[in-house]
């Protein structure tokens, strides 16, 4: 049996965790909320979307954003939290 | 020292001593909160005069000359509805821009009006108002399931000042599900149509603001209001040919719309021209008390005298007084792919990397134009670099930031039943899973952008071309999106070409001074496309799209698409 690279998963993250293991986090994670991807289709590709593709989706972007935004280091010291930048500029006004 | 520089200067060094963090925190996205925005005062500014119109059509007046001819008794605010329902009637089965027409209160409305006292700058000017934003009695769906029966009891803010203004509605027009994407069905089909292009749906109308580009375009509005998080004003606009405004953060109010992203959520007008811009900016700009976050920050300025062709503001561009800022690659071709790198098998993708590479031609040869044309004008040409850290920290994954906003505000939904976000559903379940020291990471990372952004960009220009809106959405600075030329289409369709220019915070002004300038001296903005049906595709072809299957948006391409 050829040796197949398991889908959604890159080569230079073999030390990652598997498909597998990611799904189980996922559900884990959605379940804990009460959210039920289980009212989706498994696999349908004419469905609007199944749980195959948010899967998919879901494993994709656990694989890149956490660990690009973790990987860009802040000082401790540096810029504060700002969820609206801009209007913090207009707060210099006595 | 300007005003501007003190509150650059001033803000940059609180920065330094600051460690709390303010977050605001608005109220329920559903009309059951029942709050109601600050009642819409009558304005009491007025609209430029238009100088010489043209235009023998009603419906293609802008809202500045329509204006002017009502204020004259010239036209009948009656006769201007009436044009404009009319053209609805005949034409939105194919541009389908309108989830929502609402003829009878129009032409009420415009009776109303015609007969109204006192000072109204936009009394009688036909509006089509985004479908996120509440009308009283209206439905507002945000073309979601969710909202499918949604009726809301009182009107956005926004909104309501552009009524209070004289404005009359037209109906509610059709975008992106919740705001994300381009218009289409629950299940990814595309519905509104690119107002230049009808029949060919490889060119789309941009979102998610698709509907109001649309009308606006194809000649079913005067104006239109949209709202932006990632692109949604200015990417519809550059793909139909308008001027659409994203102002500052806070400086339209957010409430009574739909959020998506409350820390990138921004209101603006998509228009025919910077004038038309301006003065429906001026209408809706002020504080609420109802959102806070319009509270306490520096006071409107006049759009409208920004506008004016013999103002200050037009001075300071002619006076050589007004840097731009471009940076590296602006107006560069693409790169040559080599033949191997394109898929041999597959027609559809060979045609599509020869379509990006031509429009990218056009579009560079476009920008180079531009360039020349605002030194002519007297504005200095700025070679700049990026910031540091311009391209991670501007990345998708920063981007991704966002999404846990939009899993919250919708988090009830997403409990009772995820079939409700149709193809949209991954973002919401992608803004789940990110951990909040990553998130808080990227509040940080934010004010990180905007300081680098205001040291190392604005202290070297006055405003800066953009080519993307991402970076400008992710820190709430105001962007303006007009048209720069046409790509003469393979299909013999001429599609728009624009661009995108940024500024430093509350300098909205600035960027709609530099914009009317050019285009007092060009017409981009002054075309409009051809009548659906005297299009035709090459071989009689009716409509013309992708070979195969009708094109339909999946999950990976709703994680790809802005908002």
């Amino acid at each position: 049996m050829p040796d197949l690279e398991p889908p959604d998963r890159p080569p230079e993250q073999d030390f990652g965790p598997s498909d597998e293991e990611l799904d189980a986090w996922i559900l884990a994670r959605l379940g804990a909320l009460g959210v039920d991807l289980s009212v989706l289709p498994e696999d349908d590709e004419d469905a609007p979307a199944d749980r195959r593709s948010i899967l998919a989706s879901a494993r994709r972007f656990l694989r890149s954003t956490p660990a690009a935004i973790a990987d860009f280091e802040l000082d401790p010291l540096g810029p504060p939290p700002a969820m609206y930048p801009s209007e913090m500029t207009g707060w210099t006004d006595e | 020292m300007t005003r501007r520089m003190l509150e650059r200067r001033g803000f940059l060094e609180r920065m330094t001593a600051l460690t709390a963090t303010a977050v605001l925190a608005p109220g329920s996205v559903l009309a059951r909160a029942g709050a109601r925005g600050a009642p819409a005062a009558v304005p009491g500014w007025d609209l430029p005069e238009p100088g010489e119109i043209q235009a023998t059509d009603p419906v293609e007046l802008t809202v500045v000359e329509a204006a002017a001819l009502i204020r004259r008794g010239e036209l009948s605010p009656v006769d201007l509805v009436r044009a404009y329902l009319d053209r609805i009637e005949r034409l939105d089965a194919t541009y389908r821009a309108f989830n929502t027409v609402t003829a009878e209160r129009a032409l009420a409305d415009a009776r109303r009006l015609a007969g109204a006292p006192g000072r109204l700058p936009l009394r009688g000017i036909p509006l089509a108002i985004k479908d996120n934003f509440f009308t009283a009695g209206v439905p507002t769906t945000a073309n979601s399931l969710i909202f499918r029966d949604f009726i809301p009891a009182y009107d956005a803010t926004a909104w309501a000042r552009l009524g209070a203004a004289g404005g009359v509605l037209l109906g509610k027009t059709q975008m992106g599900p919740l705001a994300t994407t381009a218009a289409t069905t629950p299940e990814g089909v595309p519905t509104t149509v690119n107002a230049w292009s009808p029949a060919d749906r490889r060119a789309g109308p941009g979102g998610s603001s698709s509907g109001s580009a649309t009308a606006v375009a194809g000649r079913l509005a005067a104006a239109a209001t949209g709202t932006q998080t990632g692109g949604s004003i200015t990417s519809p606009s550059n793909a139909q040919g308008l001027t659409g405004i994203k102002p500052t953060m806070g400086r339209v109010s957010l409430h009574g719309i739909i959020p998506l992203t409350y820390t990138r959520d921004h209101v603006g007008p998509l228009a025919r021209d910077a004038r038309d811009a301006a003065v429906l900016l001026q209408a809706m700009a002020g504080p609420d008390p109802a959102d806070p976050r319009t509270l306490g920050l520096p006071p409107v300025p006049d759009y409208v005298a920004a506008v004016r062709p013999d103002g200050r503001a037009a001075r300071a561009v002619s006076g050589g007084r007004l840097r731009v800022g471009v940076l590296p690659g602006f107006v560069d071709e693409p790169e040559r792919e080599p033949e191997e790198d394109v898929e041999a098998d597959d027609p559809a993708a060979r045609d599509r990397t020869r379509r990006e590479r031509v429009r990218g031609r056009a579009t560079a040869a476009a920008r180079r134009q531009l360039l020349v044309r605002l030194e002519e004008l007297g504005a200095e040409i700025v070679e700049i670099a990026p910031p540091r850290d311009w391209e991670i920290l501007t990345s998708r994954e920063f981007n991704n930031v966002r999404l846990p906003e939009r899993s919250e505000i919708f988090l009830e939904e997403l409990r009772t039943d995820v079939r409700r976000f149709g193809v949209s559903l991954s973002p919401w379940i992608n803004g789940l899973l990110l951990p909040a020291a990553e998130f808080v990471r990227g509040q940080r990372a934010r004010l990180l952008l905007l300081q680098r952004v205001l040291e190392e960009v604005f202290t070297r220009c006055d405003v800066v071309m953009q080519t993307e809106p991402f970076p400008f959405d992710m820190i709430g600075l105001p962007l303006i999106a007009f048209p720069i030329g046409f790509e003469e289409t393979s299909v013999g369709v001429p599609r728009p070409i624009g661009t995108l220019l940024g500024a430093p915070p509350y300098e909205e002004d600035r960027l709609l001074a530099l914009v009317a300038e050019y285009q007092r001296t060009t017409d981009w903005h002054a075309r409009r496309p051809a009548e659906p049906g005297t299009f035709e595709a090459p071989g009689g072809v009716d409509r013309v799209g992708e070979p195969g299957a009708p094109y339909r948006l999946d999950v990976f391409d709703v994680m790809k698409l802005g908002e």
